[in-house]
Parts: structure tokens; C-alpha cells; sequence
């Protein structure tokens, strides 16, 4: 396959498509045994394929410190162009433009040539000004050539200008006037823009997303501590503690009849505040996975611990108290083991997903007949 | 792979690493020999502390470690990691385009401190001129006479 690109099609101003949301998997994924393999090996083997998805993921992680981040051009079969913005004037202002095809092996300065090339023609043709970065990104790095070249930008316009005069199989696909004009360009332009990111700043990079864990097998980052349950229940605890209510007013509907006389309750009162307690420290499990794993690993777990405790709480009980305790013990003997979370939680974090479920209205635990 | 030790993958890798460092210079064989030995016993050569012990006679290794060089660069060379071509000099060696970002994913204490030493080495004698080389040569090879006496010394008795 010819590493040429071609210029953008139809010779029109390039394209710029979101990101696709990097894929979740279906499944729990299991911590497989084995000797660990460091996240840059893994890197240099990754496949076409393989790359792109991790560059997606990767561009999560850049995201945070633009305004926003698109892709450059289609989504090639060799990976893809990240073009990051500084303002909302998308490519009319400073923006970064980050090179990360899949290239087999170290890019060269044959590989990097026609790159160039394309993005002088692109600001020559004013679809975009210059990018203030121009960063090569490959999953094996540049090659030692390419990297002296790169680190001398002087040196780096002598070659590129050498290389353009001599009118290789890259610069066929334009005509004479505009390889004049890119020469004009190239002449004043400050080649410091050109830059490499190395496979350890692609990772710093990686591992700030929800996706570093999952990929590379790494143990999860530490939690936070979990907050105080507050002393009056928040609007959107609701739900779980009127469920809650229902179950102390069946005991004792004397003095149970609404959340502050149950507070105040002896018995019940301290009953309550564990359960709110359990239903704070799943919550601050959720938003935990949030940042550290991908989207739907925590949905996952909160799942397998619904399948787990339903046919418990359909079975009949004597009280909606019974129910709750049948439930709760329920939840903490379940093997939850494939789950990479699981890992993170205590006995207080799987009862509050029950509560959890019980907000979602998927538990509960007085039946309105009964 | 019987013993790892000394052998062509493990003195290839040692290799290789000189030749990044040099890079894009060309090297033949005995400059990397002299440098190889250079880079394990760099104390003797004044310079960061040596990555092998200094056992007695070590100027003994210079006469074995020609084959070892050679070996350990065919192997490089299979792999892709390194170049060679006959010129008017000799045949030299030097570092392909995949060999600095391959060298990268060594992460170990030793690898760091042999890159370290690669480094120092380059800089010290990468560049010096054949006479100077064998000046310099001729300098270690001078260490057999102490060496020697250091060993008697140590054990006590006249050999």
C-alpha cells in the first residue's frame, strides 16, 4: 500500500467528524492472570484497528485541555487525525494538529514528507491556518532519522525544501503552482510546529481517561473517601427512603409515619442511618467508575446484583423488614468477582445498591398488598 | 537460550545501544569493541562508575569479546535493528530507522544504566581518531601489569 495521502477529496476543504465514542464491552471484564506486560509493548503490536480504537480513547484524554476536538479528514483503514481547537473558531484560529496514522514501523522522514506537504496545501489553499503543533503520534515512535531532524527545525525546512525540489512521487499530486506557493509558505515558516509525542506522553495522556484500567489491566486508581450522608434527606434519595418509611411504619405505625419520627426513633432511627450511609457510599462508587473505568461497568455490576437479589425479595416474607434483611444479606454474599469494581467495594457499597435499585423502582420492599 | 549471559542477544543489545547513541555515524568492528569494553569498565576510563565488577585480568575480555561483538550483531541485523555494509574501511555497522523507538520499550533498571553508559561512552571515544583509539586501547591494555598485582596482593601468596 502506497503511504501517499491523497489530498483531500473532490481537492475541497477537509472534513471534520466528532469522535465516535469509544466502544464498552457487554461483558464484566475479567482480571486474567499472567505476567503483566507493560502498557508500551503493548502499544508497539497494536494492530491498524487496535490504534484507532485507542486513539479515540486518547482523544478523550486530550479533549480536557482544548476547546474542542475533531476528527481530521474520513477515518482512514490506518488510524485517524486529531485536530484539536484552542477556541470556538474551530480551524479559522490556533488550533494543534495530532498525525496518528498506523504506520508498521518508526516513521520516517519518507513517511512524514507527504504529511507535510498536505498541510502547507491545505493552508495554501486557506481551508485552515497553520497549526501552532504539528504532532507526529505512532505506535512506533519516529525513527532516530526523523527524530534529529525534528529536534533541528532549521535542519528540518532544508530537507523539506531539498525534498520538495526534487520533485519525488509525493509532490505528483499537486500542480507547479501550488508546490511554488508551498515553498513560498515552508521558506517563512518556523518548523518548531513539527513535533513528535512519544509513546510515554501518550500514555500520561491515556491514563488520566476512564479507559487506561480497562486497556491495559492496570489495578484502579485509589477512591476518594465518601462523603457524609447530610442530615435531611436529598430530593433525589426520594424514593428509597419512602420504600424505607413504609417498612418502619409497618413495625411500629404508631410513631413511624414519616422520615423525621423515624430519625427520632430508637430502634429504627440508627437502622435508617446506616441504610442512608450505604446508599451514599454506592453513589460515591458510581461516580467513582465514572472517571475510572469505561461507561457501563458500573451499570454492569449494579445488574449482576439485581439478578442476583430479585428472586429474594419476590419470595414471600413475613414483613417488608424481613424482606429488606433477606435482601441485604442476600447482596453480600453474591460472587461478584468478575467485576473489575468489585475490587474497590466494601459490604456497604453492595447494599446500597439495593437501595439504588430500590430509588430506580426496581426493589421494594413492602408490597402495597401485603 | 541456555545462559543469557554473554550471549549474542544480550551483547547485541549492548551493541545496539552504542550505535543509537552514535547514530547516524558509522562504526566498525573494533571501535565498538573498544567501546563495549569502554562502556562495562568506564571507571577505568575515568568515567562513571563501571556496570561490571572490576575483576582482575578484565583486559582478558577485549580477546574473546571481537567474537562476541560479531555474533551479537548478526543477531541485531536479522532482527532488523541494525545495518552493515562493506566500505573502503571495513565493513561498519550502524542503527536501522526501527532501533531507537525498540530500545525505548526497555524498562528496566539495567537497561537505563547501560543507556546511561552507552551515552558517556559516545561521547568520550565515539568520534576520536584511529591513532587516539589506539592510544587509548593501548592505555587499558596497560592495566594488565596492575591488575596483575592487584590479584596477588588480594590472595596473599606469589603465584
Amino acid at each position: 500500500m502506497s503511504l501517499a495521502t491523497q489530498p483531500h477529496a473532490g481537492g475541497g476543504a477537509p472534513e471534520l467528524i466528532d469522535f465516535p465514542v469509544p466502544v464498552v464491552p457487554g461483558s464484566p471484564a475479567p482480571a486474567l492472570p499472567g505476567s503483566p506486560v507493560p502498557p508500551a509493548h503493548r502499544i508497539y503490536f497494536y494492530s491498524p484497528d487496535e490504534w484507532e480504537v485507542f486513539i479515540t480513547e486518547w482523544a478523550t484524554g486530550v479533549a480536557v485541555s482544548y476547546r474542542q476536538i475533531k476528527q481530521l479528514g474520513g477515518s482512514g483503514d490506518r488510524g485517524v487525525d486529531v485536530a484539536a481547537f484552542k477556541t470556538d473558531r474551530g480551524l479559522e484560529d490556533a488550533w494543534d494538529c495530532f498525525q496518528a496514522k498506523h504506520y508498521d514501523g518508526s516513521l520516517t522522514v519518507s513517511d512524514a514528507f507527504p504529511e507535510m506537504l498536505k498541510i502547507f496545501h491545505g493552508v495554501v489553499d486557506a481551508f485552515y491556518c497553520l497549526p501552532d503543533r504539528y504532532v507526529f503520534v505512532a505506535p512506533r515512535g519516529c525513527g532516530p532519522t526523523l527524530n534529529r531532524l525534528l529536534s533541528k527545525p532549521t535542519d528540518l525546512r532544508k530537507k523539506f525544501l531539498e525534498l520538495l525540489d526534487a520533485r519525488g512521487t509525493a509532490t505528483r499530486q499537486y500542480d507547479e503552482q501550488a508546490l511554488k506557493s508551498i515553498r513560498e509558505l515552508a521558506e517563512t515558516t518556523d518548523f518548531s510546529i513539527f513535533q513528535s509525542l512519544e509513546l510515554n506522553e501518550m500514555l500520561d495522556i491515556h491514563r488520566k481517561t476512564q479507559y487506561f484500567a480497562a486497556r491495559f489491566g492496570t489495578a484502579l486508581p485509589a477512591r476518594p473517601p465518601v462523603e457524609q450522608a447530610p442530615e435531611v434527606p436529598a430530593p433525589s434519595e426520594a424514593i428509597y427512603v419512602r420504600k424505607l418509611v413504609d417498612v418502619y411504619n409497618e413495625q411500629d405505625p404508631a410513631s413511624c409515619s414519616d422520615v423525621e419520627s423515624v430519625a427520632a426513633h430508637a430502634k429504627h432511627g440508627p437502622h435508617l442511618q446506616r441504610q442512608r450511609e450505604a446508599f451514599y457510599s454506592a453513589e460515591a462508587l458510581r461516580l467513582y467508575a465514572r472517571d475510572s473505568v469505561p461507561d457501563g461497568t458500573y451499570e454492569l455490576l449494579q445488574d449482576d446484583v439485581y439478578i442476583g437479589v430479585i428472586d429474594t425479595a419476590e419470595a414471600n416474607h413475613s414483613s417488608g423488614l424481613a424482606r429488606l434483611r433477606a435482601v441485604l444479606t442476600q447482596s453480600g454474599q453474591l460472587d461478584l468477582g468478575a467485576h473489575t469494581l468489585i475490587s474497590m467495594s466494601n459490604l456497604k457499597d453492595r447494599q446500597g445498591i439495593c437501595h439504588q435499585l430500590a430509588n430506580a423502582d426496581k426493589l421494594t420492599w413492602v408490597e402495597v398488598d401485603e | 537460550m541456555s545462559n543469557p549471559l554473554n550471549s549474542p542477544l544480550e551483547v547485541g543489545m549492548r551493541v545496539l545501544m552504542i550505535l543509537v547513541e552514535a547514530f547516524p555515524a558509522h562504526l566498525d568492528i573494533n571501535r565498538l569493541v573498544l567501546l563495549d569494553h569502554g562502556l562495562l569498565h568506564s571507571a577505568d576510563l575515568n568515567g562513571p562508575e563501571s556496570l561490571h565488577p572490576p575483576i582482575p585480568v578484565r583486559v582478558g575480555e577485549l580477546g574473546v569479546k571481537r567474537q562476541h561483538i560479531e555474533d551479537g550483531l548478526h543477531v541485531m541485523i536479522r532482527a532488523g535493528l541494525a545495518e552493515m555494509s562493506p566500505e573502503d574501511s571495513g565493513i561498519e555497522f550502524w542503527a536501522s530507522e526501527s532501533s531507537e523507538s525498540f530500545l525505548k520499550l526497555l524498562e528496566s533498571e539495567y537497561a537505563r544504566a547501560l543507556h546511561d553508559r552507552a551515552h558517556w561512552v559516545v561521547e568520550e571515544l565515539g568520534a576520536v581518531d584511529g591513532a587516539r583509539l589506539r592510544e587509548r586501547m593501548r592505555e587499558i591494555s596497560s592495566h594488565w601489569a596492575e591488575e596483575f598485582e592487584v590479584m596477588q596482593h588480594e590472595s596473599g601468596n606469589d603465584i
